[in-house]
């Protein structure tokens, strides 16, 4: 009982005040997850064609899981984000653990990339885990070990660090997350303050990894090359990035309406996940992808803002990895759809439908919104 | 500013350059933000149109939606020629494998009526995909094996519907209706001539499908309804065209000949009542036929004859029309005359002294024939012959209607003597329903009509068009038709015994004894057979002319198309219950 009673401390307070929390950020974690529940309906609507009770599952599922993930945010934005500093140990313990049992057989989901890991009741990506795992441990490191991060021995130590969980991603294999745990590790490094010509190691180990990732898995060079040349492999990848180019078009400034696009009938790849952007551009047109592309540079620009005033290095590492991850893998995931970037697989946060990757995303931004609260406090003292 | 340890002190001071740091953070984003905004100004708007005709290209799918043909009746209303839909059985052996083969086998035998090794052969190899087990399944056949499959019993079925042409006659009238190929064109007769309007227009839908062919519910769905073929209502009676088949048939075996034609028609309208070839085909059985076949081709409209001794009567009644002879204008027969160098002779050869026209007629003088084209002139003969139709088509609604061969005067393939031939039927090519149109002049008090088949059409709409009948020319004067009636009447009654006259009908005709030409001269010993002519003599009604090719018993008309020609009055006239003459 009295752990519960303190559990719940901050409810005893009436700590759960709206004003306190971020507007702005308060305002992104309704808008966006909202737009995502709109628009993933609208693109789960073959399914509706072919069984009308799991389309109305599915929609309800992700109704559901985006509720949960507000509801979540909100609870996660009540909680002083320096109070589970010293477990962020913990959660990257779990993170790690997690992806050692995703590539043990029979755990892991039966074909293709050992991504998932099958609990029958959901089925969930660790990579999801060990993206804020490593955001919340690098930033109270930072915190901890201060000025000391430009020195050699720390870097290398938290190249270990992060070199640990980024190796098991990329075995699974699973290029477009190690690549956004790499980006996101480096920023995090890189507001600590690490020195510039330590990073030059990361470059090494990046071109190491992606050789070793493409060795064995043949696929992501295909991929590659596909995006280079649109024209050959049509019926492969060079076909997906050139469906979402004619989703994009088909849309133009004000597009088909909601509902009406026609490109998420097979034609797109995974249109309620990896290829969302390109149903809203179908259906919403300029407007609708512009719309989305301002919102995430206000998340960034926050975010930044936020790190910025934030009382601690912890804070200050935890709002900036933050913002820049999930902006940056908006942004990527745009860039793919908009033909830039080759296909990588990565979700559009807060839109896309997927358990794991929508849930960790608000929590993300719930952190975000706490740092942000402290940040407001310490102002006002 | 508390500070309760001096970790946490150390803490509150921002790393070194953080300011910077979190400025180029920014920027990067930006960079990235600026590079999604290029693409989607690029793909949205500049390229915005490419993209949406590449995309609608790759979607729009045009559906061709079949319109029914419409049904051929006669004109009692019986169905000659029917479109149905029915049912095609597809199997998958490779499929079907996965079930009970027993119950499968057993199904199909007891259900379909297929026989148990017909069955087996066609599911029994589990390595083919596709396999058509039936044809013309009927529905309850079809809806007892959607059951099947839906209770699970059997499966690895398709059924595909296709349309069926069916002709109920099997040889009845088949040259009048002609026949439909496996890809719905009609061919020959009326299915040939009229296909337009029996097949009606095809509708489409446009849509938008995706890459597996199923229709995009949100996309463009425009649908076009098909407009089903109309309905024709034939002139044939189906009892009178039973007659003429029936009693053709019999002549041609009493007679010895494979081949002939009987055309019944009404000489007011130009109505063709029934129209009996031999040898002819059964629309049923198509699949037993060459692509390319004689017994398609209609004989009475589509092959010429030299009609001989019938044509005299055009010839006198040109004369009469034109004043240069009268029935009672008399004239001495040679047995045989010398005309422009060539020697023409009547059929006993013999001479018939100071004879009238009647006579001329009675015993069919190729002579007599001559001094009336001679009387005439040329210029005058050949107005009258092409006035009465011959050199060009009837214009009968029936496909692949020829024209015959009328040499013009003043061409170079025209002799002057060819005058003298062409007076009695012979170097003129012509078909046996323009000889049918012609007597229909005499008929009709001088006029020449169009003939017909189709007299009503019905719409798919239900509104029913009537088609007037038309006339093309006056040919003669009524009193013309009057005289020569009178003439032929007493020609007839002239010559004992005349097989030609029914005892209950007064009718008036011609016999012909056509020499087949060949090879630029004459077949001996073959010649085609006819008879010619109508009634009731008073108020002619119906028209009947037997053709009877090569007969091997008896090479005369009047011994061969006469009995036949007698045979299919008695019959038809009774059945229009047209009285008895006094």
């Amino acid at each position: 009982m009295a752990t519960s009673a303190r559990r719940f401390r901050f409810l005893e307070r009436g700590a759960l005040s709206w004003p306190e929390l971020d507007p702005l950020l308060l305002i992104l974690t309704v808008v966006l997850p909202l737009i995502g529940v709109v628009i993933v309906a609208s693109a789960l609507m073959p399914v509706l064609a072919d069984d009308a009770a799991a389309f109305g599952a599915a929609v309800l599922r992700n109704a559901l899981i985006t509720t949960i993930g507000i509801a979540i945010a909100l609870g996660v934005a009540q909680v002083d984000y320096r109070r589970y500093g010293p477990r962020s140990w913990l959660l990257y313990a779990i993170a790690v653990a997690l992806l050692i049992a995703v590539l043990v057989p029979g755990l892991a989901s039966s074909s293709g990339p050992r991504r998932w890991l099958d609990l029958s009741l959901l089925s969930f990506q660790p990579s999801e885990i060990a993206k804020p795992a490593l955001i919340f441990v690098l930033a109270y490191w930072a915190g901890q070990v201060g000025t000391r991060v430009r020195e050699l021995r720390t870097f290398l130590i938290g190249l270990v660090l992060v070199g640990i969980p980024l190796i098991l991603v990329t075995v699974e294999p699973d290029l477009g997350t190690a690549v956004v745990i790499l980006g996101t590790t480096t920023t995090v490094a890189f507001v600590a303050g690490a020195r510039l010509r330590h990073f030059l190691l990361i470059g090494a180990v990046l071109i190491f990894g992606f050789a070793a990732s493409v060795a064995r898995n043949p696929y992501q060079l295909t991929r590659i090359r596909a995006f280079f040349s649109p024209g050959d492999d049509l019926l492969d990848t060079g076909y997906q990035a050139q469906q979402s180019l004619l989703a994009l078009g088909s849309g133009g400034i004000a597009g088909k309406g909601l509902g009406m696009g026609t490109m998420k009938f097979l034609y797109l790849p995974a249109p309620h996940t990896d290829s969302v952007f390109a149903v809203i551009g179908e259906e919403l047109g300029l407007i609708g992808t512009a719309t989305l592309v301002i919102l995430f540079v206000i998340l960034l620009a926050r975010g930044l803002w936020i790190a910025h005033k934030a009382p601690d290095t912890y804070g200050r590492c935890l709002a900036a990895g933050i913002s820049f991850q999930l902006a940056a893998q908006a942004f990527i995931n745009m860039l793919v759809v908009t033909g830039r970037l080759p296909v990588t697989g990565l979700p559009l946060p807060f839109v896309s439908s997927g358990g794991t990757s929508l849930i960790v995303s608000l929590a993300m931004l719930g952190v975000l919104m706490n740092v942000s609260r402290a940040a407001s406090l310490d102002s006002e003292r | 500013m508390p500070s309760s340890s001096p970790n946490r002190r150390n803490d509150t001071s921002a790393p070194p350059r953080f300011g910077r740091r979190l400025l180029v953070l920014g920027g990067l984003g930006a960079v990235m933000a600026g590079a999604v905004g290029e693409r989607l100004v690029r793909w949205q708007v500049l390229e915005a149109g490419d993209l949406a005709a590449t995309a609608s290209v790759q979607q729009r799918n045009e559906q061709i939606i079949a319109s029914r043909r419409g049904a051929i009746l006669s004109r009692d209303g019986t169905a000659m020629a029917l479109s149905r839909q029915v049912d095609r059985l597809i199997g998958s052996p490779n499929v079907i494998a996965e079930y009970d083969t027993e119950a499968v086998v057993d199904f199909l035998t007891s259900n379909l009526g297929l026989d148990r090794p017909t069955v087996l052969e066609k599911i029994g190899d589990p390595s083919l995909t596709y396999t058509v087990i039936a044809d013309d399944l009927e529905p309850e056949h079809s809806s007892a094996i959607r059951q099947a499959m839906r209770r699970g019993e059997i499966g690895g079925f398709r059924l595909e519907p296709i349309t069926r042409r069916i002709y109920p006659g099997n040889y009845l009238g088949s040259h009048l209706i002609g026949f439909v190929d496996g890809f719905g064109a009609g061919h020959y007769g009326i299915e040939s001539f009229y296909n337009e309007e029996l097949s009606g227009r095809p509708g489409r839908v446009i849509s938008d499908q995706d890459p597996r062919g199923r229709t995009i519910p949100v996309g463009k769905y425009d649908p076009l309804p098909p407009v089903n073929g109309s309905t024709l209502v034939l002139t044939m009676d189906r009892t009178i065209q039973r007659i003429a088949e029936q009693e053709l048939e019999g002549g041609l075996a009493r007679f010895g000949s494979s081949s002939g034609t009987i055309i019944v028609m009404d000489p007011r309208n130009g109505d063709v009542l029934g129209l009996a070839n031999r040898p002819a085909f059964n629309a049923s059985r198509l699949q037993d036929y060459a692509v390319i076949n004689e017994d398609f081709i209609n004989p009475a409209i589509s092959l010429v004859y030299d009609p001989g001794s019938t044509f005299k009567i055009m010839t006198m009644a040109a004369g009469l029309d034109a004043g240069v002879i009268g029935p009672g204008t008399r004239h001495n027969l040679p047995g045989v005359y010398e005309y422009w160098g060539l020697e023409f002779s009547n059929w006993d050869e013999k001479t018939y002294p100071d004879q009238d026209m009647i006579s001329v007629l009675a015993n069919s003088s190729n002579i007599g024939a001559i001094f009336v084209a001679d009387s005439l002139g040329a210029d005058s003969f050949y107005d009258y012959v092409r006035a009465f139709g011959f050199g060009d088509t009837t214009g009968i609604d029936l496909a692949s209607e020829v024209r015959g061969i009328l040499k013009a005067r003043g061409s170079l393939s025209w002799y002057p003597s060819d005058l003298a031939a062409n007076s009695f039927g012979q170097s003129i090519s012509t078909t046996p329903i323009q000889m049918a149109m012609a007597f229909g002049v005499i008929a009709n008090g001088g006029l020449l009509m169009q003939p017909r088949a189709v007299g009503r059409v019905i719409t798919a709409e239900g509104d029913v068009i009537e088609i007037e009948s038309s006339e093309i020319r006056r040919v003669i004067r009524p009193s013309t038709s009057r005289t020569l009636i009178d003439m032929m009447y007493q020609a007839e009654h002239s010559v004992f015994p005349n097989l030609a006259l029914s005892d209950r009908y007064s009718t008036v005709g011609k016999t012909g004894t056509a020499e087949i030409s060949a090879h630029g001269g004459f077949l001996p010993e073959q010649t085609i057979a006819s008879y010619i002519g109508f009634g009731p003599r008073e108020n002619p009604q119906v028209l009947v002319s037997v053709k009877i090719d090569r007969p091997s018993t008896g090479t005369w008309g009047s011994r061969v198309a006469s009995p036949i020609f007698r045979q299919v009055v008695d019959r038809v006239f009774a059945y229009l219950r047209i009285p008895a003459a006094a």
